[in-house]
């Protein structure tokens, strides 16, 4: 089973659904906490939000791609999820 | 992804386009294209190619609407410009209230004659294409439309990242050397236009990014709700009095120092009348639609108000207009217009020599495999095939019938058609004889597009010259452009083919492979 994870073509295709799936969800969370702080307008928000998530998000994919080690990537874009979608909440007051 | 960062990037830049590079030169052409949108449209109804310039031209708008839309609240009037050379007109019509829009038509600005033109997409059908694809939901398009432009940016950046000596390749082109030449073409294409890869791409996403984005923002619908009933109440009008239009058209242009663009006409016939003059003068980018200023004058063509033009409301607003006007050269001038046309040009290019190169590159090791083969006839029916569907297009509006009821849908049909037979032709002849045909054939359509609309349109084309329709004109150049390129194209292929003949017995072998029937190879490409 390990054997066949370890797979080159395998590994493309977790890493691939890693990068952007976790990176989706990663800079739409980024994106959300950086215009939060922001004095806007939910129209100049959105705007906002629409530009700065694609730079995020291919900025993500190009770092998810340029890391040697298939579980620094992994470790990497769960953790990264975890840190903003924590902040996210606790920036819009979901928790503590 | 072992063996560094270049290493890696190269290995992103090349899946990354190549799986969305057949579907991206369409777009690309497409939107290329839609550059001159209004002139493809223009030149698809070659009933208005008699309309010739009238600088009267708004007296003749003005006569027949007080004939034909008397009772109308607000008449509006587009005069001739550089890119349309006929008159339109709208009108509220107090009785319609099934649509909103009020009736519309286009007259000659010399005669004054109704102008009905053929039933035709005209230019929007290659322009819808580029964003929305064709018979299918528009979310799905945008998503699948968002997904490959996403994965073109990606392509993009990586492509920045991988190269060792971005600045030196630049300058570098070895025409002799077969792979070489390909990816020395395709550099050049893509640092030569690099600011506008990224500005297109990057704006062609922000603009289809509510789909891409469900949860950012509220999601907006198009209903307006329902239009009010008609209005009964019966109002003298008295139309006696003429129009100071000449007094007022000089004045805005004077203060503008370009022509008047559109009259809109308020309450035509009552005291309370009054005309807004607007033109091409946009003054303000940032303000995406509405960047321009406009004069109203009242009934003795006195100015009595500015409207000034409007300014984003906030910075990030002003951002993505400008990304919203440069993707749609919306502000620009002849000359800026063909400027982001090269720049397209330079990007099909660039998708399609990237295809190209994957396979080239692959040819020797790859050969005869069924993943490899399929690349190779996707390849040609994606880039030549495409440029015959496009040059058919064209040549199906002016064969079909102008009288036919279904002509529209038909000049659709032809496009489709052509490009499947082109893949179909493209996976049985994948080699360079295949290209050639294709090629030629694309040219050739292109070529004798000028020709087919002398002899099919309502003028000549050198009644098109002496009169300078320019609209029409741009079109012609445009296909000639077209066909230049892809002659070169050809020229390319039979030079390196005649090179190929002189060439030892071993090249000699590998061109024989090149249509063996495909051996199937498992976890092939």
């Amino acid at each position: 089973m390990i054997n066949a994870l370890n797979h080159p073509k395998i590994n493309v295709t977790l890493r691939t659904v890693c990068v952007v799936v976790g990176g989706y969800f990663a800079a739409m969370a980024l994106s959300q906490l950086i215009a939060g702080p922001l004095d806007m307008g939910s129209r100049e928000q959105e705007v906002f939000i629409r530009m700065i998530f694609f730079t995020l998000y291919s900025a993500l994919i190009i770092t998810g791609f340029s890391i040697n080690r298939q579980r620094t990537v992994y470790l990497g874009t769960v953790l990264l999820n975890l840190i903003a979608w924590l902040a996210l909440a606790w920036q819009q007051g979901s928790i503590l | 992804m072992k063996g560094g960062l270049r290493k890696s990037m190269t290995w992103l830049h090349t899946w990354s386009t190549i799986t969305a590079g057949w579907i991206l030169f369409a777009i690309f052409v497409t939107g290329t294209l839609s550059f001159f949108r209004y002139e493809i449209s223009y030149w698809m109804q070659p009933e208005f190619h008699q309309a010739a310039p009238n600088p009267q031209a708004i007296d003749v708008a003005y006569d027949y609407l007080v004939n034909n839309a008397p009772a109308s609240k607000q008449w509006q009037i587009q005069l001739p410009y550089e890119r349309s050379r006929t008159l339109a007109l709208y009108w509220d019509d107090p009785n319609d209230t099934a649509r909103r829009r009020g009736p519309r038509v286009q007259l000659d600005p010399k005669t004054g004659g109704k102008i009905t033109p053929r039933d035709t997409a005209g230019g929007n059908f290659l322009y819808r294409f580029h964003f929305e694809l064709y018979g299918m939901p528009r979310d799905v398009a945008y998503w699948i439309v968002g997904v490959v432009s996403m994965m073109m940016l990606i392509g993009i950046i990586s492509g920045i990242i991988m190269h060792r000596k971005i600045f030196a390749d630049f300058f570098l082109f070895r025409p002799k050397k077969k792979l070489l030449s390909w990816l020395d073409g395709h550099a050049i294409t893509s640092v030569l236009a690099l600011p506008f890869h990224l500005m297109i791409t990057f704006s062609g996403i922000l603009l289809i990014a509510g789909v891409l984005l469900p949860w950012n923002g509220e999601q907006r619908h198009r209903d307006r709700g329902e239009r009010d009933g008609p209005e009964v109440t019966v109002v003298e009008r008295q139309y006696d009095a003429v129009p100071p239009f000449d007094k007022m058209m000089a004045n805005a242009q004077q203060s503008w120092g370009v022509p008047v663009h559109r009259i809109s006409i308020e309450n035509p016939g009552l005291a309370t009348l009054r005309y807004t003059l607007s033109g091409p003068n946009r003054e303000e980018i940032s303000a995406g639609r509405g960047g321009n200023t406009s004069f109203v004058y009242n009934t003795q063509g006195e100015r009595i108000k500015t409207n000034p033009a409007n300014t984003a409301q906030n910075a990030a607003q002003a951002v993505y207009n400008y990304m919203d006007m440069l993707h749609q050269a919306r502000f620009a001038d002849t000359t800026t217009r063909w400027l982001l046309f090269f720049a397209g040009v330079l990007g099909s290019i660039m998708v399609g020599s990237g295809s190209i190169l994957w396979a080239v590159k692959r040819s020797k090791k790859q050969m005869g495999e069924t993943g490899y083969e399929f690349v190779r006839g996707l390849n040609i029916g994606s880039i030549a095939g495409f440029m015959s569907a496009c040059a058919a297009y064209f040549w199906a509006n002016r064969l079909i019938s102008s009288q036919y009821s279904a002509r529209e849908g038909w000049e659709i049909a032809t496009f489709f058609i052509v490009w499947l037979l082109t893949f179909i032709a493209g996976f049985i002849w994948r080699d360079r004889r295949g290209w050639t045909v294709q090629l030629s054939i694309a040219a050739v359509l292109f070529t004798l597009l000028p020709v087919l609309d002398s002899l099919t349109s309502s003028a000549n084309i050198w009644h098109a010259i002496v009169t300078a329709d320019w609209p029409r004109l741009s079109f012609d150049i445009l296909a000639l452009f077209c066909a230049a390129t892809l002659w070169l194209c050809v020229y390319y292929l039979v030079k390196v083919k005649d090179k190929k003949r002189r060439a030892p017995t071993s090249e000699k072998r590998d061109s024989k492979r090149q249509n063996k029937p495909i051996k199937p190879v498992v976890g092939d490409a």
